[in-house]
């Protein structure tokens, strides 16, 4: 995993890492056309369907201005009394690994998820889960505190940060 | 010169299984304590401004 390069990838776009074009994006709800082709067959990891059918989660998808059809990527999250849990985020197939198409997918997810959990009131706090070896990455990259077991904890300052770098244009609420 | 910065750089965060009662009640206390420290130093920050004032009155 390479972790280390530079970024000036600071709008609400996604950068074609072919040709370092950036592209701006939409977050919007899933509709139940969208999961049409969503499936582990087209090498998607989780089990979007089930996310879809759980009424208390929301499932997002992140598209590119003006070409909504295409899923760059999803997530699901569920608002919780004190926070916003993020359930998953998963980037498209075509954005995933070393031969990814767009850069910056998953990021731009999780800035929106700070942004809902300001927008509920929450101070911008989301909880999300990671494996062992990624904790460390996410604190360095979403300055995330471990909480303990599997769980991050995005506070206040940091989900500001994020939503800076990620909306820059937008206002907080 | 250009910053060197770390970015995210992963394909997908989180799990599909369920998160315990033990874990959203970790979480709970979590942000109740980061709550309260916060709103410790906001306290600590307007008493040493108030005598910052007074000082210079």
């Amino acid at each position: 995993m390479e972790l280390d390069f530079e970024v000036d990838k600071l709008t609400n776009s996604i950068e074609n890492v072919v040709t370092g074009d950036s592209f701006r994006t939409d977050v919007i709800l899933i509709s139940k056309t969208d999961l049409k082709n969503i499936s582990k067959k087209n090498k998607w990891l989780f089990d979007w369907k089930f996310e879809f059918k759980q009424p208390q989660r929301d499932v997002y998808k992140l598209t590119i201005v003006n070409n909504e059809t295409v899923i760059q990527g999803l997530m699901s999250v569920e608002v919780k009394s004190d926070h916003v849990y993020m359930h998953l985020v998963e980037s498209a197939p075509f954005n995933k690994g070393k031969t990814k198409m767009y850069a910056g997918v998953a990021g731009n997810l999780v800035a929106f998820a700070c942004k809902l959990a300001f927008q509920r009131g929450y101070e911008g706090n989301v909880s999300f889960f990671s494996k062992t070896q990624l904790v460390q990455h996410y604190i360095e990259t979403l300055g995330a505190k471990h909480v303990g077991g599997r769980i991050m904890i995005i506070g206040k300052i940091s989900a500001l940060k994020l939503i800076n770098k990620y909306f820059p244009n937008e206002k907080k609420t | 010169m250009k910053k060197k910065h770390k970015d995210l750089d992963v394909d997908f965060i989180g799990e599909q299984s369920a998160m315990t009662k033990e874990e959203e009640l970790a979480i709970s206390q979590f942000l109740k304590k980061e709550k309260q420290k916060s709103k410790k130093q906001s306290a600590q920050t307007h008493k040493r401004r108030r005598i910052k004032d007074k000082q210079m009155a």
